[in-house]
């Protein structure tokens, strides 16, 4: 993977994040840019480059937001794993992939939010109050998803992905394709 | 032995990571933030910017409610406005050197009087990356910001919230409104004249227990601890809360208004659910005023 092309991609959509949240929210519910750039990388660059990058993309939002630190490393290096697992038996450029896997991502991130929450004794009605926010921001991220990911998949080129565009399971190296 | 391969280092990071968001307490872990934020300042404020102007394009002109109005229709005349003006000025100066003259016969280590001099402005660069209601500040520790101090809308139009975090990059201000954030409050309500205008210097005390005032992560605040008997029929929808947490926050900022009452409901187990609405929307501030000195 280019990786300069990768920090770009990472510094813009933290900076848009950061700067547009409070303006492109619906009811307060605001989407996640960034998990969404995680799905991308992590179905196209090799595996080591797509955890990495995950890696960083959570480590850099952690740096920026009032969760604590190492939430959404953690989460998003969860996912990392998961999709560099199932990129090879799904249609990669299919926006239903898209989804269900930004769908999987933010319900790992939540389950980690609400149980980092629970070990810390919330106010009374945190919990509640947090599910409803959650699953707004959910909704609004996979509305999102096939629209951010796929205008990300059409400049693809730029990130010089080690895995290529089919998503067809590639032979295996020294033998011929039947 | 063994080699050391990518996934066993990738799993040991990764492990590190989320004992880190789980176990550790924030006061540690915040120490790595506030370092980097000017970086962003590039792409998130003229982001801000550009969004924020679109946004009172979409909106068009504001009417600006005038809280002196009362229950009139009637807008004031540009004379009533002059006059209700001075007598604000007057009635505002009068009360400064009498807060001065009690503080010195107190013998008082705490600052009084005009807070908007105690305050230094800060440019809004962004908010929280994830889904928490935090600003990050164009202002550092260099600038002198430190945890813990209190943040105020501009124009002193109210609390905004604290400095949750300051570092050499910027620093972070978790609003009122955030899930995590609590303060101690008080009922007033503003007194009605007899021309059905409203007097807004001459505050009703309304006798409630004392209300925890919480965020609620959606840009409003949420009473939940006291129970409906204790606020029927005395707390209604226009109240203000302001500010009783003389343990928590300097004394300059007793009274300072937080809010007004929104909506009183009653819940399954007996409680008042009061929420509470801010001045104005925290989240699309531009600048705020931190109370430095």
């Amino acid at each position: 993977m280019r990786w300069l092309s990768f920090y770009i991609l990472v510094y813009l959509t933290l900076g848009l994040q950061t700067g547009l949240r409070p303006y492109i929210a619906w009811r307060d519910a605001s989407p996640n840019l960034l998990l969404l750039v995680v799905v991308f990388v992590c179905i196209n660059a090799s595996q080591e480059s797509a955890l990495i990058g995950a890696f960083i993309l959570g480590a850099l939002q952690d740096l920026f937001t009032q969760t604590p630190l190492g939430l959404h490393a953690f989460a998003y290096s969860l996912l990392g794993l998961l999709v560099v697992r199932v990129r090879l038996v799904v249609h990669r450029q299919h926006p239903l992939t898209h989804v269900s896997l930004a769908l999987v991502g933010m319900l790992i991130l939540g389950a980690l939010d609400a149980l980092q929450t629970l070990l810390h004794h919330p106010p009374p009605g945190t919990m509640g109050r947090g599910a409803s926010m959650f699953f707004a921001s959910l909704l609004y991220t996979l509305l999102l998803a096939p629209v951010v990911i796929g205008v990300l998949q059409r400049g693809r080129r730029l990130f010089a992905f080690e895995l290529g565009g089919s998503s067809r399971i590639p032979a295996p190296r020294g033998r011929r394709r039947e | 032995m063994p080699a050391i391969r990518f996934k066993h280092v990738f799993v040991a990071i990764v492990l590190i990571s989320g004992l880190c968001a789980l176990l550790l307490p924030a006061r540690v872990s915040d120490v790595a933030r506030g370092q980097l934020d000017a970086l962003l300042v590039p792409v998130s404020w003229p982001a801000r910017k550009l969004a924020e102007a679109a946004h009172r394009q979409l909106r068009g002109p504001q009417r600006v409610e005038d809280p002196f109005r009362g229950e009139s229709d009637k807008p004031r005349t540009s004379d009533e406005v002059l006059k209700d003006n001075q007598r604000l000025v007057i009635q505002v100066a009068s009360m400064a050197k009498q807060i001065e003259e009690l503080a010195k016969r107190a013998a008082s280590r705490e600052k009084l009087g005009d807070v908007q001099q105690l305050c230094d402005s800060f440019a809004v660069i962004g908010s929280d990356s994830g889904n928490r209601q935090s600003l990050i500040l164009r202002g550092s520790s260099r600038d002198g910001l430190k945890v813990g101090m209190p943040v105020l809308c501009p124009e002193g139009l109210g609390l905004a919230g604290r400095i949750s975090i300051a570092g050499i990059g910027g620093a972070h201000v978790q609003l009122l409104t955030d899930v995590q954030f609590t303060v101690v409050g008080k009922f007033e309500r503003p007194r009605h004249k007899a021309d059905g205008s409203v007097d807004l210097l001459s505050l009703l005390p309304i006798d409630t227990p004392a209300p925890l005032v919480q965020g609620d992560g959606r840009g409003r605040m949420v009473i939940k601890t006291l129970k409906y008997s204790d606020v029927e029929k005395l707390v209604v929808p226009g109240d203000w809360v302001v500010l009783e947490d003389p343990d928590g926050w300097p004394l300059i900022l007793q009274h300072k208004k937080i809010g007004e009452v929104e909506s009183v409901k009653r819940d399954n187990l007996g409680f008042a659910e009061i929420v509470v609405k801010p001045a104005m929307n925290l989240m699309q501030l531009a600048e705020v005023q931190v109370l430095v000195r």
